[in-house]
């Protein structure tokens, strides 16, 4: 299974830099509505400080996984 | 903020950020399965994919949160128990900041307007079962309720009660007595631990007091005239001992319960137009209403006010001796005693099983004072049956 060639791992490098992209704003919406005040308070400023982490992780692990597969792209040999 | 504890909410902004964020949780579950593939086929670290599937189960939580916050914030716009205000920053609707405090807030409205006669109310209130076991719940809940509330919501049950009854219907009578006795058991259960000292929820000596004041105040529901203890003993009844009623209640609440019925007892009932008020023990709502076992969890065995507050100091053995071991101002023997010597005879109408549980709870203890309380009992009761087992002029027993 680890055994990919170059082409197959470049499309792998392509799927997940397109997840990646796709999702790369999926908290942006909640984290405009919360900074924008939609809710104020002690238990509204947690969820803010909440949801503007959780953007931070999903991007940390969203560069993460697309680094990993570039860099297991850039490994393998050239054949051609 | 306008008021400690509450929170602000900015719509349509808010309900925005709750759909958003429903939707956000769902498509990052999808993503955390997709990467997972992908990294797991391509041989990689999926660990980035395990911790996106932790997140996205935060933030279904969050999104959860939200959503039943949106819920209880509809719920409080229709019952108006919301208000607005205005800062820099927008228009606000205030709602409590923690969601059960909101939840408890809520169900005093409901158990007010059932009060009322509000049968939706009412069958709303069941909602709120597993509520009563939070503190901050409890606390929104006793507090909008107040000591009239909780005398009150009872009071009123048993006289939508007899109203149904004595117009046949016996629907009405069917759904009042299964939902009341739900609503007393939630309502019970907040009182156990709303005037628990050692519990989150507590109220305060104040609460206490105002419940004592309340129960010896006179209520009106519909057509009944009531007695607060009267009403309240319904709560005292429908308790399952979990938590115990506590010490301090005892001390507060159930001295003066002791004293109250006294202190009528003494002075005769005063001339009572409704039938059934005017006897001697006083009787608690269900008993003197005739209700029988409708709103209470035990048989339709009839029940005095003593008897159900009984009912509460046989679960924990303080609370029994803060009642039983003391001696109220101006009189000349204690509470257990006043129970054995005084008050037998009112026993006598509805039978001696709760004071036999008290005392059990009060004096098979291996600690000083339940040890002081056995001897005391049987001091009373050998003088008691003295009378009887004198000494014949031969010497021998009689």
């Amino acid at each position: 299974m680890a055994d990919l060639d170059r082409e197959a791992m470049r499309a792998v490098v392509e799927r997940v830099q397109r997840l990646s992209d796709e999702h790369w704003w999926a908290l942006d919406p909640s984290c405009r509505l919360i900074a924008g005040d939609a809710w104020v308070g002690p238990a509204g400023t947690r969820f803010g400080a909440d949801v503007h982490a959780d953007q931070r992780e999903l991007r940390d692990m969203l560069a993460k996984a697309v680094h990993s597969a570039k860099a297991k792209l850039a490994s393998l040999p050239d054949k051609s | 903020m306008s008021r400690r504890g509450f929170t602000g909410v900015k719509q349509p902004d808010f309900d925005a950020m709750t759909g958003k964020h429903t939707h956000a949780a769902c498509r990052i579950d999808q993503l955390a399965k997709a990467l997972y593939g992908e990294l797991y086929r391509a041989g990689l670290d999926t660990s980035p994919a395990l911790r996106i599937r932790e997140l996205a189960q935060r933030v279904g939580k969050q999104a959860g949160d939200l959503r039943r916050r949106q819920t209880l914030l509809r719920e409080m716009e229709h019952q108006r128990s919301t208000f607005g205000f205005s800062t820099a920053a927008g228009s606000f609707v205030a709602m409590p900041d923690g969601l059960e405090s909101a939840c408890g807030l809520l169900a005093a409205d409901a158990a007010l307007l059932a009060a009322g006669g509000d049968a939706r109310a009412l069958a709303e209130l069941q909602k709120y079962a597993r509520d009563a076991g939070n503190a901050d719940f409890v606390k929104a809940f006793l507090g909008r309720l107040g000591a009239k509330g909780v005398t009150e919501l009872p009071g009123s049950l048993g006289a939508q009660l007899v109203e149904a009854r004595e117009n046949g219907d016996l629907a009405s009578v069917n759904h009042l007595a299964t939902q009341g006795r739900q609503a007393l058991t939630l309502l019970s259960t907040a009182l156990a631990r709303g005037t628990d000292p050692r519990n989150p929820a507590y109220a305060g000596d104040g609460f206490l007091r105002a419940l004592a004041d309340e129960g010896r105040a006179e209520h009106t529901a519909g057509d009944v005239s009531y007695t607060g203890y009267q009403a309240q003993a319904l709560l005292w009844r429908a308790h399952n001992g979990r938590p115990p009623f506590s010490e301090r209640f005892a001390e507060i609440v159930g001295r003066d319960v002791i004293v109250h019925e006294k202190q009528r007892y003494a002075d005769g009932w005063p001339a009572s137009e409704i039938i059934g008020l005017s006897k001697v023990p006083m009787f608690d709502l269900a008993g003197a209403l005739g209700l029988g076992g409708l709103l209470g969890r035990t048989a339709a065995d009839a029940h005095t006010v003593v008897d159900d507050l009984l009912h509460t100091t046989r679960f924990n053995r303080h609370a029994a001796h803060a009642l039983l071991d003391h001696t109220p101002a101006g009189w000349d023997r204690s509470v257990l005693s006043h129970l054995l010597t005084t008050r037998p005879s009112a026993f006598g109408h509805t039978g001696h099983r709760r004071i036999q549980q008290t005392l059990i709870a009060g004096t098979t203890g291996r600690d000083a004072t339940s040890t002081r309380l056995a001897a005391e009992m049987t001091k009373v009761l050998a003088d008691q049956i003295r009378g009887c087992l004198g000494k014949a002029p031969d010497g021998n027993a009689r």
